[in-house]
């Protein structure tokens, strides 16, 4: 409680002792004796949390201080409290193995009154320390991510956006798709590993914006406000989202974020937060635009979503969904080559739907399954329809969505499927797409093999919508790929897109894939596909999504296309090596077009050489560069990593598969540049072995990790190392600290005053204790306090004198200077150690968290409008009082008189202001341990911690009537007057509600009886003032 | 009191420091002063060293020399440290063969000088009850 003194327990056998200890703590402190350390664990069981610190002799009878210490240290309950050992002079056995035993400092007897104070103090402000860092830390962080909780992010973003008002800025959420499914599938203990892992990618910002604040929201929801700076934004949530599927290569974790453009601060984090909400909605479950900006028609996309959702069922079971062909063509002879099956919802009012409105929403709602399922099964039924008309069977392809691959029935049902209508697997061929392979690869991998066994024929769908489109090739034997027109052609640069389609079908042709190109609407891109080898294409310009009896109508006296894979895998080997020299039109179109730099390497005993590159590889490192130029590729590697990319050659022969390594290569231009250098091998030719090779610059990536490793150390060094300046002219001495310091320290050293303020300066004060020799020559520790206590940059650093002279008057003395305590030479580490935490752990850094506790606590427990506590924070307080104490108190309940007809007369500003002034009266008013709310409108609530008597309290109610009607300065006003209802606490009436509701009819009683009267609960109304 | 702390000044003893000590309560620091003077420790003492109980004795004799200490009692807080230091355990945690004979003596002249500060004591001023 506020007021009462703290209480210590001292623990000696010997009363003398005892009671000297206590009257040396009696002016601050209260005592409670213990005679050994037995009575004083039963009284530290029964009364820890009243105890400010325990002083504790070592050798009493019965139980002494060792065994008392080892009590203690086995109850974390207790850590918190401080235990002072008394011991004899000179002790330092003792003393030391005390302190090891977790005592937190010592005293010697003959007692000195100052010396114990100042030691006592040290430690339970230490002590406090520990509880308001834990206070503050639940208060403003998450404890699972350690970074800021909701509200201290809120907080801090309103305190942000408030300082750069004249900046844009931006309000970026982020979240993890299905993450509930993660936390149900691996447990919540992985659920909680990846959380921190996602926190710490979060944490990144700080690598991309100098202003910035970031918290965890809830649950698997992120926040981070930065300025607004699109492309930088958009960098970061790029490599956000590629960090997290760097997290597991088992499942991929995919973000969704949504950004919110700031243009108003005045608005609330709490609204920018649930825009950017809105946008993160849109691009849920989403795998290529998973981030996404606020616009306003999200709001109207909400709806039409929700609309969806409620007619699905009723529309698939009313046939609004109907089945669509879409043939595929060869170019080849412009002959149709099967079809791909397509859903069309015609909705009775608004017509036909597009997929793109409803397949998303399905995808999101889980009724893809059953919608596929409907496809699936319509396509079986036309197949075995054309088999029982013994019309020929063209292939039927359709859609299998990533929702699907995570049914484990999804492969029975399938081969079910065929079984049941009797069609052979391999007429009906599947689509998955790509995004569904970075997914979840392993499944992925196993349900494709499982299909292909039964004879399905698997083609990858968007292929080079994903990020790691080659990589799939490599992993998934996929029969076909399709390509997107549409998708590919979007590119600013005119021919980029038809580049890029160019080089993946000779690539694919290299591979022996088939390529289907969807999205064919005209004859120019018919010719450009038919003049780069495409064999199959699907689009407008051959045929439309139609029903299926037209489409049975197009296919009437039409052989079908051949459509069957190609036999494949493992071909590499049969490469035509040839074909590498030979400057025929193909093999110059697919070394061009690659974007890639392309090598082709000659290697035979350790010798490297280049056979070929490509205009990618003189776009990346020059047309004079240095390996092409000295025609020795090693020439242009930093010399210490020419054996590392050696190995790599050697490796990639012994293997005849791939390699790969990382270097750091040099350029013309005296550039460097960091390379990863992938190599497979080819074949061999007499002796030499023919090595293809793919270059990529690594640099940015490389600098980045760089950068965040400067980063990690910068963290490191700004919260855990501690600087320590030991100012002493004797040489010896310093060594011998800094041996004891220098593990846990940064130590700093000077030889005397001058020289200490001069480090000062060049660290910029950033010192957390100073260890001072009380003598040193030109500016002594005298001079030197002095000059600290008038500088304010550094008059809050602690100091420790060092003195060899263990008289005590020259002991006090320095500590009268202003210094935190001393130490005496010759130095035991042990005590030189404990000595200077507990002055650092109780200085500077105390007076700071305490006010930074107050900023941020405070604030939320506050009313905004009058600076007193706020409703719930005084019930949380005044219930925590009530339970923890069986003291009398009174509740007081306040309303003012008239406060409508002032409202209504001066205005709400005035009526606001009668508020704050009559705030401020309560709060002067009353003691510093009472209570001060408002409870809402005009109505206040005081709480009298241990009220002295009934009559006291009415006595200062009375008085306090008084003080506000003299608080009415402007005679021309309507006075504020008000009412004043009292509970007093006994026996029967110690809750809160209880006291609330005795003070509120008291209150009322008092209302009754006319303005600016007070009334206790069960008493008549007792006084008018006058 | 004046006669007494005179008496004890001259005696050698810190009376400054444990009267400062005692936030100059010159009530309680006579208390004190006299149950150290009857304190039944110097009886415990002086059985430990007859039984030649060394742990007893320091216990006692450690106990003694903190209070003494506190008090002020300079001679006898000097004499009782010969005694703690010969039956004090080495920095290896063993304890001391003293010589038994001869800490008795030395225990006499620390009851000589608590003789002593009883008579000092005398001159206190009888409590007006």
């Amino acid at each position: 409680m506020i007021g009462a003194k703290n209480k210590i327990l001292i623990v000696d056998d010997n009363s003398v002792n005892r009671k000297i200890l206590a009257k040396i703590l009696s002016d601050d402190y209260e005592s409670i004796e213990a005679e050994n350390g037995k009575e004083a664990l039963d009284i530290l069981m029964t009364h820890s949390a009243e105890l400010s610190a325990v002083m504790l002799d070592i050798i009493m009878p019965v139980m002494d201080g060792y065994e008392f210490l080892k009590k203690i240290k086995e109850n974390e309950r207790y850590n918190n409290v401080p235990i002072i050992i008394t011991t004899g002079n000179s002790d330092s056995e003792n003393e030391i193995k005390a302190l090891k035993l977790g005592a937190w400092d010592f005293v010697s007897k003959p007692y000195n009154a100052k010396i114990i104070k100042f030691r006592l103090k040290n430690a339970i402000d230490r002590s406090q320390l520990g509880i308001f860092n834990q206070l503050k830390y639940l208060a403003e962080f998450d404890t699972l991510t350690n970074i800021y909780n909701k509200s201290k992010f809120f907080m801090e973003t309103e305190r942000m956006l408030k300082k750069y008002s004249d900046e844009d800025f931006a309000f970026i959420r982020l979240d993890i798709d299905r993450f509930q499914l993660i936390n149900s599938y691996f447990g919540t203990s992985e659920g909680d590993r990846m959380l921190m892992y996602i926190a710490s990618q979060v944490m990144m910002i700080e690598t991309y914006f100098e202003k910035t604040t970031y918290g965890r929201i809830e649950s698997d929801i992120f926040g981070v406000c930065v300025p607004y700076n699109k492309k930088i934004i958009e960098e970061f949530i790029r490599s956000f989202r590629e960090s997290l599927s760097e997290y597991n290569t088992e499942y991929d974790i995919v973000p969704s974020v949504g950004i919110y453009i700031i243009k108003d601060s005045n608005k609330g984090v709490e609204t920018y937060y649930n825009k950017a909400t809105l946008a993160s909605k849109a691009v849920k479950g989403n795998y290529i635009d998973y981030f996404a900006y606020y616009n306003t028609k999200m709001s109207d996309k909400l709806k039409a979503e929700q609309e969806i959702t409620n007619e699905m069922n009723y529309a698939l079971d009313n046939g609004q969904f109907k089945i669509y062909f879409q043939a595929k063509y060869s170019l080849h002879d412009s002959k149709p080559a099967g079809c791909e099956a397509l859903v069309r919802w015609i909705h009775p009012k608004k017509g036909m739907l597009s997929p793109a409105d409803f397949i998303p929403v399905f995808e999101k709602n889980g009724f893809i399954m059953k919608l596929d399922y409907f496809v699936w099964e319509s396509a079986c039924k036309s197949i075995r329809k054309w088999m029982d008309e013994g019309k020929p069977v063209t292939p039927v392809s359709v859609n299998i969505s990533r929702v699907d691959i995570y049914n484990p029935k999804f492969v029975d049902n399938m081969i079910e499927l065929v079984e049941k209508y009797g069609i052979p697997t391999s007429s009906l061929n599947l689509e998955l797409t790509e995004s569904a392979y970075t997914d979840n690869p392993i499944v992925m991998l196993e349900t494709v093999k499982k299909l292909q066994e039964h004879g399905f024929v698997i083609m990858m769908d968007d292929f080079g919508s994903g990020y790691s489109s080659l990589n799939i090739l490599k992993d998934i034997p996929v029969d076909i790929l399709k390509i997107d027109m549409r998708f590919l052609s979007k590119t600013e640069i005119v021919g980029r897109g038809e580049n890029i389609i160019a080089s993946v079908v000779r690539m694919a042709k290299w591979l022996n894939i088939p390529v289907i190109v969807e999205g064919v609407e005209t004859k120019p891109q018919v010719d450009f596909l038919r003049s780069i080898g495409c064999e199959f294409v699907q689009g407008y310009y051959f045929a439309k999504p139609e029903p299926i009896d037209e489409y049975e109508k197009r296919m009437a006296g039409n052989s079908a296309a051949d459509l069957k894979p190609i036999e494949r895998r493992k071909e590499m080997n049969k490469f035509n090596a040839d074909s590498i020299w030979s400057t025929d039109a193909q093999m110059e179109m697919l070394f061009s077009n690659v974007l890639q730099p392309i090598l082709i390497y000659e290697f035979q005993n350790d010798r490297i050489e280049i056979l070929r590159v490509n205009g990618a590889f003189y776009e990346m490192l020059g047309y004079d560069d240095l390996a092409i130029k000295l025609d020795n590729p090693l020439s242009a590697i930093e010399p210490i990593y020419r054996a590392v990319v050696l190995n790599a050659f050697n490796s990639v022969i012994k293997t005849e598969e791939t390699a790969e390594c990382e270097y750091i290569r040099h350029l013309a231009n005296g550039k460097s540049l960091w390379i990863l250098l992938k190599l497979k091998y080819i074949n061999k030719i007499g002796e030499k072995h023919v090595i293809l090779g793919a270059l990529s610059d690594i640099t940015v990536q490389k600098q980045f990790d760089a950068e965040l490793n400067k980063r990690r150390k910068a963290i490191d060094y700004r919260t855990d190392i501690r600087t320590i300046l030991i100012v002493d002219d004797d040489e010896i001495n310093r060594v011998i600290l800094k041996e004891i310091f220098q593990n846990d320290y940064r130590v700093l050293e000077a030889t005397n005053g001058e020289d200490a303020i001069e480090i000062l300066n060049e660290n910029k004060n950033y010192v957390d204790l100073i260890l001072l020799n009380i003598i040193t020559p030109k500016m002594d520790s005298e001079e030197f306090l002095k000059y600290k206590n008038l500088n304010e940059a550094i008059v809050d650093i602690p100091v420790i004198l060092i003195t060899a002279d263990e008289n005590q008057q020259v002991q006090m003395n320095t500590l009268s200077l202003g210094a935190n305590d001393y130490i005496v030479k010759p130095f035991i580490g042990e005590v030189v150690l404990k000595r200077v935490n507990n002055v650092i752990d109780s200085g500077k850094r105390f007076s700071e968290i305490i006010k930074e506790y107050n900023d941020v606590v405070l604030r939320s427990q506050l009313d905004q409008m009058t600076g007193v506590y706020n409703r719930s924070t005084a019930e949380e307080l005044i219930k925590t009082i009530l339970k923890n104490s069986d003291n009398t108190y009174a509740m007081i309940m306040l309303d003012i008189d008239n406060f409508k007809q002032i409202n209504d007369t001066y205005g709400h500003a005035y009526g606001d202001d009668v508020l704050r002034r009559l705030a401020q009266l309560l709060h002067s008013f009353f003691r510093q341990g009472d209570i001060v709310a408002r409870m809402g409108g005009d109505e206040f609530l005081v709480f009298m911690t241990n009220a002295p008597s009934q009559k006291i309290v009415e006595l200062k109610c009375k008085e306090l009537l008084y003080e506000i009607q003299n608080s009415n300065t402007d005679k021309t006003k309507i006075f504020t007057l008000c009412s004043l209802g009292i509970a007093i606490s006994n026996d029967k009436s110690n809750t809160f509600e209880l006291l609330y509701e005795n003070a509120d009819s008291a209150l009322y009683e008092a209302k009754k009886n006319g303005k600016n009267q007070c009334s206790i609960y069960n008493n008549e109304p007792w006084v008018e003032c006058e | 009191m004046n006669k007494i702390y005179d008496k004890l000044l001259n005696w050698q003893c810190d009376v400054n420091g444990a009267r400062e000590r005692f936030l100059n309560d010159d009530e309680l620091f006579l208390e004190c002063l006299n149950s150290v003077s009857n304190d039944d420790l110097f009886e415990k003492l002086y059985n430990s060293l007859k039984e030649k109980n060394v742990s007893s004795a320091f216990e006692c004799s450690h106990t003694l020399k903190g209070v003494l200490g506190n008090m002020g009692i300079t001679p006898m807080f000097k004499q009782v440290t010969i005694i703690v230091d010969a039956v004090r355990k080495d920095n290896n945690g063993k304890e001391p063969t003293p010589d038994f004979d001869e800490l008795l003596i030395q225990f006499d002249k620390l009851k000589s000088q608590n003789e002593k500060l009883k008579e000092i004591l005398k001159e206190q001023p009888q409590k007006i009850s």
